[in-house]
């Protein structure tokens, strides 16, 4: 080891070593040697005084193997070769001394037991100054070593704990940063960050699930061009412009936005300025586009129940005179006819009773729509409820000349609910079905249920022409396309649906139109 | 007019003159003989009473006695007769009335004629 040659080298340069001092060593080591083992006993003894030494040895014949290392160790010292492997050998001696524990201290105290036991031996004999002279070098030296391995023994500690430290820094960052991604992660609010540009450069797990976009086809859009609908984007980018130029900035947005799939979801949030240079704006919310239609829901019940109440009242009074009228009216159309009036006057009367009966229509479909009646709900088979119905209209599909196919699957879901609404309410779309393709002989409509893991979905398919348009507001009560029609056939449907906690939606083109139902299963249902 | 015995005895109690007056004047000219009643007591008393009617149609609402009361009265004395309630409340009246007397029929306001004979005619 060339830098261990050069350190042991530089050593000695230090305490003047000369050739005269391996003679003189080699000299007293002839004087010395009957004494090594006396000074071993010795040395071991006095160290063996101090509890802080003596912990540090296990027993007596740990000790007694120490004592003949120690004998030779003072041979080698006499007799040198003070080489480099003389370094490397005494370096070795001082690393278990390290290793044992040995506090330093006792290094330097039991080198001057050494020290005085052999200058003890010298003394007296003529060439005792230069053996003097060579021992405080060489033991000066061996001391130098001792401390040399201290000190690489302390550095590599140092190096350890530095070590340790620097990691135990680096995993409590890691797991701080984690906890916060995870707090991010999985708070049930939306979480969007935007850069100055008004960019997605943070979008977390919930934001995802609202929009349906995963944060990879987000990030670096523009938050308003992806999600708003473009008749909001002029607004948004002027609100989030607003927030991004104020650091003080904290403002509510309650805003639509429309996910991957096209729906419109309504989204609550919080604006406010991001404290991070590459966040400027942080986005906070939630989807509330359920408590908003449940609150919608529920100022329509009011506003309903309100109706209904005055409806009931207007209903006696319309159907009274519309009694009297229809009567006068089948009276009048019989006298006509004995009196061989003509055909147009017996078709001015029939018109009459066909206001009439369409009136009459009305007021029935509005007090059942509006009539403030809550479900009295009870564990039902779907499947009986489909069953009825089917056999109730197959004299209508006939009068449609249709063919009315019941696929009703193998299940039979149990949900909770009112049986004469339900009935009413598929009892309106198979109705509405059969109408639609009544227009062209050899329609079809199909009935069908089927169970998914949570709901029951109650399907009506008619092959005729499809709505004229998917976006009308086709529940909504009084629209109707039909000449005939109240207007309130699919607003009683989507009424009871509801009602029963349920959904219904549309799907509709030229030779397919499908309604659906789903309805939640009840608890009770063990299918 | 000397009544036959064949003809069907038709109490029409109805509060409504002219409506009624209408459907008394359909009846007689389909051969009923038809006696009208304008208010719930004066029905109640004249079920229990000679000569007894075939056939009792009755509005809900009237005066001094409802219809489910006169419909009550006359299921105690006729037994056998055909009772039919015409009513504004089909929706509220509906349930009572099939709870009391399940052979009661029900007819919804404004009255179809042709309903109501298609009832008339299953009994004869």
């Amino acid at each position: 080891m060339t830098s261990a040659e050069t350190l042991f080298d530089e050593m000695k340069r230090y305490v003047r070593w000369s050739e005269a001092d391996p003679a003189a060593l080699r000299a007293l080591g002839v004087l010395a040697r009957p004494h090594f083992r006396p000074i071993a006993d010795r040395f071991y003894e006095r160290i063996r005084e101090h509890d802080d030494a003596h912990a540090v040895f296990r027993d007596d014949a740990q000790i007694e193997r120490l004592k003949v290392a120690l004998v030779r160790w003072m041979e080698r010292l006499c007799t040198g070769p003070h080489d480099g492997s003389y370094f490397v050998e005494r370096a070795k001696i001082g690393l278990v001394h390290v290793r044992i524990g040995l506090p330093q201290r006792y290094m330097f105290t039991a080198m001057s037991v050494l020290r005085l036991s052999l200058e003890g031996i010298a003394d007296g004999h003529p060439g005792a100054p230069s053996m003097r002279l060579a021992l405080g070098r060489i033991l000066d030296l061996e001391l130098a070593i001792m401390l040399e391995t201290y000190r690489d023994d302390f550095i590599a500690r140092l190096q350890r704990i530095e070590r340790h430290e620097k990691q135990q820094l680096e995993q409590a960052l890691a797991r701080s940063e984690h906890r916060y991604v995870h707090a991010v992660e999985l708070a049930g609010a939306m979480v969007v960050g935007l850069d100055a540009d008004g960019q997605i450069v943070l979008f977390n797990r919930e934001a995802e699930r609202v929009t349906g976009r995963a944060r990879d086809e987000a990030f670096g859009w523009s938050f308003v061009e992806l999600f708003l609908p473009e008749e909001d984007r002029a607004a948004g980018h002027a609100r989030l412009a607003a927030v991004a130029a104020d650091p003080t900035a904290q403002q509510a947005w309650e805003c639509e936005i429309v996910t991957r799939s096209g729906r419109r979801r309504s989204v609550a949030l919080r604006l406010s300025h991001g404290a991070e240079d590459d966040v400027v704006v942080f986005a906070v919310g939630s989807d509330v586009t359920d408590e908003r239609a449940l609150q919608q829901r529920m100022m329509q019940t009011e506003k309903l129940a309100a109706i209904g109440t005055l409806a009931a009242g207007l209903a006696h009074e319309i159907r009274n005179p519309l009694n009297g009228a229809l009567l006068h009216v089948t009276f009048l159309d019989r006298a006509l006819a004995r009196q061989g009036a003509s055909r147009d006057a017996l078709d001015a009367v029939n018109l009459v009773g066909d206001e009439i009966r369409r009136l009459s229509a009305l007021v029935k479909d509005f007090l059942v729509f509006a009539r403030p009646s809550t479900p009295t709900l009870a564990p039902l088979s779907l499947r009986t409820i489909a069953e009825r119905i089917v056999g109730l209209l197959e004299a209508d599909a006939r009068a449609a000349r249709a063919s009315f196919v019941s696929d009703l699957g193998t299940a039979s879901p149990i949900v909770d609910g009112d049986a004469a609404k339900l009935e009413q309410a598929l009892l309106n779309l198979v109705k509405n079905a059969l109408e639609a393709v009544a227009e062209t002989p050899g329609g079809r409509v199909v009935v069908r249920l089927r169970r998914r893991p949570r709901h029951a979905l109650l399907e009506v398919e008619d092959d005729g022409p499809g709505l004229t348009s998917t976006e009308a507001p086709i529940f909504d009560p009084f629209f109707s396309t039909k000449p005939q029609g109240t207007g309130l056939g699919l607003a009683i449907v989507h009424r009871i649906v509801t009602d029963h906690r349920g959904s219904i939606d549309v799907e509709s083109a030229p030779g397919r139109t499908v309604f659906r139902i789903s309805l939640p299963i009840s608890n009770e249902d063990g299918s | 007019m000397t009544p036959r015995p064949s003809r069907d005895l038709v109490l029409l109690v109805e509060d409504d003159a002219n409506a009624a007056r209408m459907l008394a004047q359909l009846l007689r000219e389909d051969g009923h003989d038809v006696e009208v009643v304008t208010d719930g007591w004066v029905a109640i008393a004249r079920v229990a009473q000679d000569p007894r009617p075939d056939v009792l149609i009755v509005d809900y609402r009237l005066p001094h006695a409802d219809g489910l009361a006169v419909a009550r009265a006359a299921r105690a004395h006729l037994p056998a007769a055909l009772i039919v309630m015409v009513t504004s409340y089909p929706e509220v009246v509906g349930g009572r009335l099939h709870e009391e007397d399940a052979q009661a029929v029900l007819l919804p306001k404004p009255l179809s004629y042709e309903d109501l004979t298609r009832h008339l005619a299953a009994r004869a």
